[in-house]
Parts: structure tokens; sequence; C-alpha cells
């Protein structure tokens, strides 16, 4: 579906090698909006919110800070180690720039990863952007909720 | 026949005319002249080609501002204040100025076009950085994901900075990456060794130029590297040094041991507290041992927060570790190099051990 | 009824009310929906357009009369008007470069959009099948683009006021509603109708 211009600018930002190195979109062939609107109707129908989503993500990553970045075992049933890198990323929306380290989640019973960063939060918590499909960065708000018990 | 050439002909002759016009209104408007950049009230004076961003002339000149995005508007680093000789504060810029340095004339170089005369203010250290076109002479894996590099200059050429500060590596276009960027990292070696850098990398997942480093440059790769620029120096005093660091925060610590050993500083202790958390994390063991056997008032103190034994490493937490070695802190100076989670840990610790906090020194990786 | 006679004021009155080139022919619709968002870079594109088809529509003019017409060369309209009017953009995008960067900024991005913009051409060929004077050219020109400029000023105006008051479905949200509205809009210009003929 078309989507306004804005949006194909920020989805051009978002394209490998521009920002990042894989950029945001992994091998997700869909527009910005409609990858922003599939993920909104399964958040919305469930009743949450973005907001909430990513608190508890950040969350996460408070708790899994270490000094030298060493591995921390959270709630029994997480393994979370947060990077310390230098530099900011800037958002392709243009709103903000955002500290680099990601921090990993281990998934204890499955052994399943995510990861995700200041910046990957920002958009989540402000865009209701979660990342495209096949993205090192996404975060499947399905898999979010039910992993994170809410 | 006479139609096919009449038409060919009043079609071409129309598209000269339009043409021609198009030159001459470029050659009176789009054409800016000669124009002089003032710098730091005449300190110096630059006689360039208008039209440009004032980042981009300005870098044609070999005078480079910081930028992290190469001029694209997207990092804010470029920031310079901008007496006169400007218009208005655009709309790209208005996200990255803060309400003082609007009111200060504070501008992103970038965004701003050199049409006329104009007056601007740099920090004096940036009048110092070059640009640099290297060849890499030593290219060592450290540890997994850490690299040394030693960067030699081209002859004749020499590098003068401080040891602490930094300098931006510049990586080229490959795979999917269209454009040049640049990124930020210390200088390890020492100022006396001048006909040469050496940065310490750590591969970033995602990263642009820390995969272009890892996977595009060798032994004998061309890269070039602007610098230096940094806050990040030892201080002129005689207080013990106390050094912490993790990971690929060992570079400047390096450079600035290094350099002590060079000017013959020996009347102040320094001791070097290197965080990480596995053995395979530590890197230029035997390097610091050695200063340390032949230097006695210079300290090697590896700590690791793992659960590794039989290191003969100390352990603990970095800053635990810290706390340990000293009592009161009264004649002491920190620099510490890290993320800001540690740098803040380790201030607590030392702050409340009585070090000032204007005794902390740090190069915050942000 | 000869067009010929018709005074070049009626025929600046007439297309802005009876023959508005966006209400009434639906000529410019792209960047009509497109910029009507903003009612500050509506006014700024509205500007530029009635700027454009003001010089353009007397210059083509010339340019056919003077040309075109004496060498039977009127198959060549197409590729000519365009050529003069994408020149004479670039020209007034150099000199709005040179003149004001903050201008630049907010309606540079739209100079090449007026270009390919139906309106500027459709006005030119108008003209030009009216065989209109000179005089009536430059008026009818200046018209055109008020015309025009009226009612993107118009719809940005009403968009804007309705975000504050409207609840519109999301599946109408964006160029659903606005051409709903642009329809009630035309249909209202239809009142002027009848009150002079231009064509």
């Amino acid at each position: 579906m078309k989507q306004t211009p804005d949006l194909q600018h920020i989805q051009e930002k978002m394209k490998a090698g521009t920002l990042t190195l894989k950029g945001f979109l992994g091998d997700d062939t869909r527009t910005l909006s409609d990858i922003i609107a599939a993920d909104e109707l399964i958040v919305a129908s469930r009743g949450l919110s973005h907001e909430q989503i990513a608190a508890k993500l950040a969350d996460l990553t408070e708790r899994g800070r270490d000094l030298m970045e060493g591995e921390v075992e959270l709630d029994g049933r997480f393994r979370v180690s947060v990077r310390d890198d230098r530099g900011k990323l800037p958002s392709p929306w243009g709103d903000g720039r955002f500290e680099k380290g990601d921090t990993v989640l281990v998934e204890l019973t499955t052994g399943r990863t995510w990861r995700w960063n200041q910046l990957t939060l920002h958009l989540v918590k402000n865009h209701g952007f979660y990342g495209g499909q096949g993205s090192d960065y996404r975060l499947d708000p399905q898999e979010m909720i039910a992993l994170l018990g809410l | 026949m006479t139609e096919v050439f009449t038409s060919v002909f009043i079609l071409t002759s129309i598209s000269l005319v339009l043409v021609l016009l198009l030159l001459i209104a470029e050659y009176f408007f789009a054409n800016y002249g000669e124009c002089t950049i003032d710098i730091n009230k005449g300190e110096r004076v630059l006689k360039v080609q208008g039209g440009n961003s004032l980042l981009r002339t300005l870098s044609e000149t070999k005078l480079f501002l910081p930028s992290g995005c190469g001029g694209r508007g997207s990092c804010g680093t470029c920031k310079c204040k901008v007496v006169s000789g400007v218009g208005q504060v655009l709309p790209t810029e208005i996200p990255y100025l803060n309400p003082t340095e609007l009111k200060e004339n504070v501008r992103l170089a970038c965004q701003v076009k050199v049409k006329q005369n104009v007056q601007i203010e740099v920090p004096e250290e940036l009048l110092s950085v070059k640009e640099f076109e290297t060849v890499i002479e030593k290219y060592v894996p450290l540890t997994h994901d850490i690299r040394g590099l030693r960067f030699k200059l081209p002859e004749g050429e020499t590098v003068k900075f401080k040891a602490g500060q930094f300098v931006n590596l510049v990586s080229e276009p490959y795979g999917d990456v269209t454009e040049s960027t640049s990124r930020a990292y210390s200088i390890s070696s020492a100022p006396s060794d001048n006909k040469a850098l050496e940065l310490i990398i750590r591969l970033v997942p995602n990263g642009i130029v820390t995969t272009y480093v890892f996977e595009h440059l060798k032994e004998g790769a061309k890269a070039k590297l602007i610098g230096p620029y940094g806050e990040f120096f030892l201080r002129d005093s005689d207080r013990e040094i106390i050094c912490i660091a993790g990971g690929s925060g060992l570079a400047p610590i390096r450079s600035i041991v290094l350099d002590m050993i060079d000017r013959g500083i020996s009347n102040r202790k320094c001791t070097f507290f290197f965080g990480a958390v596995n053995v395979r994390d530590v890197y230029y063991v035997d390097e610091f041992k050695a200063l340390e056997a032949k230097h006695p008032w210079f300290k090697f103190v590896p700590a690791l927060s793992g659960k590794e034994e039989g290191h003969g490493f100390e352990r603990g937490l970095i800053t635990d570790v810290v706390a340990r070695h000293y009592g009161t802190l009264d004649n002491h100076e920190a620099y510490l190099c890290g993320s800001p989670g540690m740098i803040g840990a380790c201030v607590k610790v030392l702050t409340g051990k009585g070090l000032p906090e204007n005794r902390v020194f740090y190069d915050k990786f942000s | 009824m000869d067009i010929q006679a018709i005074h070049p004021l009626v025929i600046l009155f007439a297309a802005i009310t009876t023959n508005n080139i966006l209400l009434t022919n639906f000529l410019g619709m792209c960047s009509f929906l497109a910029v009507s968002k903003e009612l500050e870079s509506s006014v700024g594109l509205g500007v530029a357009v009635i700027f454009v088809s003001t010089l353009t529509a007397p210059l083509c003019w010339a340019v056919n009369t003077w040309v075109l017409v004496p060498y039977q060369l009127e198959y060549l309209q197409y590729i000519v008007f365009i050529m003069v009017v994408a020149a004479f953009v670039q020209i007034v995008e150099m000199i709005i470069e040179r003149v004001s960067e903050t201008l630049y900024l907010t309606l540079g991005i739209f100079l090449p959009l007026i270009t390919v913009n139906c309106c500027i051409l459709g006005c030119i060929l108008f003209l030009v099948i009216r065989q209109y004077t000179f005089w009536q050219s430059i008026a009818y020109g200046f018209g055109a683009g008020t015309g025009w400029a009226i009612a993107i000023v118009a719809l940005a105006g009403i968009k804007e006021r309705m975000k504050k008051r409207s609840k519109v479905i999301p599946e109408l949200e964006g160029p659903g509603i606005s051409l709903i509205i642009t329809g009630i809009i035309a249909m209202a210009f239809v009142g002027f109708s009848g009150i002079t003929k231009i064509n």
C-alpha cells in the first residue's frame, strides 16, 4: 500500500548500509506503514501499549547492566548481557540520537535470543516500530508479550 | 523534407536558448564568488569559493570540524559558532541545538551555506587537526573481538597530539554501505611515536565502521585518519595517578603511560586497573607486565569479575578492586575511560574515598 | 463568441471562479493533495504556483506565437512548453536559493514539483487552444495560479480545523477525506457558473 513521502524517506534511511550495517528492515518487503500497522494490531488487540512493552524491556536492560558487560541472570528465566559501545545512532525519524550498546537476552528454557538497544527501544516506544521481519533486532510483539508476561 | 529540418532546427535552437539562459543564471545566481572565512577573530583568515556548506568548505581547506555523519545533518556533531555572515537558523538544525546554543549563534556547519564573508569561532585545537592518508603497518588480533592497528603516516608527515586524545577513522563505501562515514577511536600509541598512530578497535554488532575495519582492512591497506581531537589527557601535577578502563578503553591509558615513560616522569605513582570479565578479554598483558617490571612507579592490575580461577589476576568487580587498593585519596588524580555506567560507578567509589570530583578526568564512551 | 474581445480582467476573475483550473478542470491534484496538510506550506506553494503560472503563460504564448505557429510546428507545443517551464523553474530556484535560505528550504522541494504540475501545462495549453491574446494570457496565467492557490489554501485551512474538531474514520484519513472535501468545494464553486464565459 502506498505510504506518505515522509514515511518513505524514513524507510529509505532504514535500509542496510545507511544508518547501520544491516539496517532495520531485515528481509521484509512490506512498506514501513504496513509493518507498523500489523504490529499495532497485535499490540492493540491485547489491550496493551507500545510504552508498556518498551518499559519492560528497558527495565531488563537496567537490571542486566554489568560494569564489565558480564552476563546477569534475571528472574530465573533470562540471561542478559548489556554492551557498552562508544557513540550514538540517529533515529530514522530524526528525533534524537541514542546510545549504541546492545542488550542481548537469552531465554534459558528455549535458548532463543533477542537483542535491542536504546534506539530500537525508542522506535518501539515512540513509533510502534518493532523491526522488519528477518532483522536481527526484530522484537515480535506477540513473542514479547508472551516472554514478558504482559 | 524542409519541414523536418525546420522542426529539428527550431527545437534545437529553443533548447540552446534555454540552456544558455540557465548557464547565465547559474553564473549570476548560483555563483557566490570568493568569500573569506574569518576564524577566531582574525587568527586565521581563509579565502574560499562560496556556494558550499561551511563544513565542506572548511574541510576543503584542511580544517576539519568533527562530524559523525559526514555532513548529512543527522548527528549534530559539527556545531560551530557563527558570529556573522549567514542567514537564520534552519529547521534542519533546530533539533540539535539547545536554547543556549541558539542564543550564542551556534550552528550546524553542514547545514549552513557560505554565500558571503563569514566570521566563525572554533575551539583552538581544531586549528591543529589534520587529515592523514595512512597505510596499515600492523593488524593484530588482540582478543576475539578487538583488533590493534598501527597506521603509518606518509613520508615526511608527523602527528602532534596529547596522550589521551582520539582520531576519526574514515570508512569507505562497501557492500550495502554507499557513503563514507567516520567514527572516533582513542590513540593508543605514544606521542613520541609521531610517524604512526595506533588504535584499538572493537567490533560493534551491526556497526558500519568496525565491520569495515574487520572485513576490509588489513596490512598494507590504506586508511584515512583525521585528528587529533579530545579533552582527555594527563594533567601536569605531582599527584598520584589512578587509571581505570575496560575493553577498548585501554587505548588512551596506554598512550598516557607510554608518554610518561618517554618524558621521564617517574615521580608520580601510576596504577592502571584494567577491568574485564574473563581472561580471554584481557590483552597487552605481557607488554604492561614488562613495563611494570622496568618502572617501579607503574603498577598494572587486571581485575576479572568472572568465575574463572587460577589465572593469577585480582578477582572481583573493578570498583571493588579499586576500593581495596586505596585508603583516603588525598593527593590523587583519576583517569577513567569507559561507558557512562562504569565511569559513574568508579566516580562514586573514588569520591567516597575523598577524591574531589574535579580531579577525576574521563573519556566517556558517548 | 469572439474570445479575443473578452477583457483580460474578466478572464482573470473567471479563472478564479467559474473556470478554476483545479476545482472546475481538476488539474494539478497531486501536489494539491500532498502539500495541503499544512497551511503554511500550502500558502508557500500557492504563491510559487502563481509566480510560475503568471510568468510562464506569456512566455509560452510568445514562443508559440512567434516561433511555433509561423513555422507550423504546433505539434511541438507539448515538448517546448515543458522545456520552457522547466528552465524557468530552475532559474527561479537558483534565485530563491540565493536570496533566502529559509524560503528555499520551505519551497525548494516544491519547485521541481511545479514543473510537472499539470495545472501549469494545463493553463498554458488552455490559453493556446482558446487563442488568447498576450494580455489575456497574462491575466489567465495569474488567474489560474491564484485560483489554484485559493483552492489549496482553502483545503489546508479546512483540514487543519478539522484535525482539532472532527473525527474522521481511519479508512478515509488522508487522501480519502481530502478528495471528499475538494469535491464539496468544487460543488460550491459551481455556484459561480453562468456569471461569465471565457471559453
